[in-house]
């Protein structure tokens, strides 16, 4: 094994809940991703 | 927009007859985050804004470049006065020769299959998956899967788990049991993640259901790498993989 862009760590509740919450949509169908873009605040790439 | 340099750069690969390593896939470059740049007259993908190396080899007026700090490079291939370290290996099976368990090299496989479903008194059903489908459930599974474990890139395996594009579960008596996760590139598909609930012989009967479901997507299945355990990659042999290829990350050298 080899390589640097890899990090590793532990599953936890806390972490998938951090995640999940970007995905979860709001009563108008939206995520916070979706909020986040329609307000321009995405890097380049993202 | 990086959908469209995932779906390019692959485009590439496929042009050179290149062989895509298990991260070369458009569901991969937007789960891991991955960011396309410009350095130079080089252009590719990063983990982020400040990596010091290129996630995959980038392009220099449209061909691929090694002579550079890359995490990782396409299958099977060094290259002649460039710095390469082997990085894992990549196994591939032809999920057609699990449609036929018949024969001594797979008689360990056949027999544990059948141990799982034995002693299940419930209905057992595998299917996909929907987006959002079930989420509880798969939240509850890959806390119990995962327990006490160490993961490389927790944060990609959890956004493939729950969100995955592609998903398939098995349900005992109505309860998730069972997760295979996976995407695909041009050549392959990647078999991300298998999960259970911890029984005995439950992941070999996951793999079995996998692998005899693809079959009907005629291609080859990049299992990925060992990881560096030695039981893992002796479990991955004993699956009778097609071939075992090895991937590699290259260092910049002055010359």
């Amino acid at each position: 094994m080899g390589g640097k862009s890899r990090k590793s760590g532990s599953i936890s509740k806390a972490l998938i809940s951090r995640i999940a919450s970007k995905y979860k949509k709001d009563k108008k169908g939206k995520t916070k991703d979706d909020k986040r873009r329609s307000l321009g605040v995405f890097k380049v790439g993202e | 927009m990086i959908r469209e340099e995932a779906l390019g750069y692959l485009r590439l690969v496929s042009e050179f007859g290149l062989c895509p390593n298990f991260w070369m896939s458009e569901e991969y470059v937007q789960k891991a985050g991955l960011v396309w740049i410009k350095r130079g007259l080089l252009e590719g993908f990063v983990a982020g804004n400040d990596s010091d190396e290129w996630f995959f080899p980038p392009i220099k007026n449209g061909s691929f470049v090694f002579n550079d700090n890359i995490y990782c490079g396409f299958v099977d291939y060094s290259i002649p006065f460039v710095q390469s370290d082997f990085l894992d290996y990549q196994f591939i099976y032809n999920p057609s020769d699990f449609l036929d368990l018949s024969g001594g090299k797979w008689k360990v496989f056949r027999k544990n299959i059948r141990k799982y479903i034995r002693r299940i008194q419930y209905d057992v059903v595998y299917r996909p998956l929907q987006l959002d489908e079930q989420s509880e459930q798969v939240e509850s599974l890959l806390l119990r899967w995962s327990s006490g474990g160490e993961f490389y890139d927790p944060d990609v395996m959890i956004r493939f788990i729950l969100q995955g594009n592609n998903r398939e579960g098995l349900f005992v008596g109505g309860m998730l049991v069972g997760l295979n996760v996976f995407d695909e590139n041009f050549m392959f598909i990647n078999y991300r993640y298998c999960l259970d609930d911890g029984s005995p012989f439950l992941n070999e009967l996951m793999r079995f259901y996998f692998y005899t479901n693809s079959a009907r997507r005629r291609k080859l299945v990049n299992d990925g790498g060992s990881l560096g355990l030695e039981g893992l990659y002796r479990f991955k042999c004993k699956l009778n993989p097609l071939t075992v290829f090895k991937v590699f990350t290259y260092k910049k050298t002055w010359c």
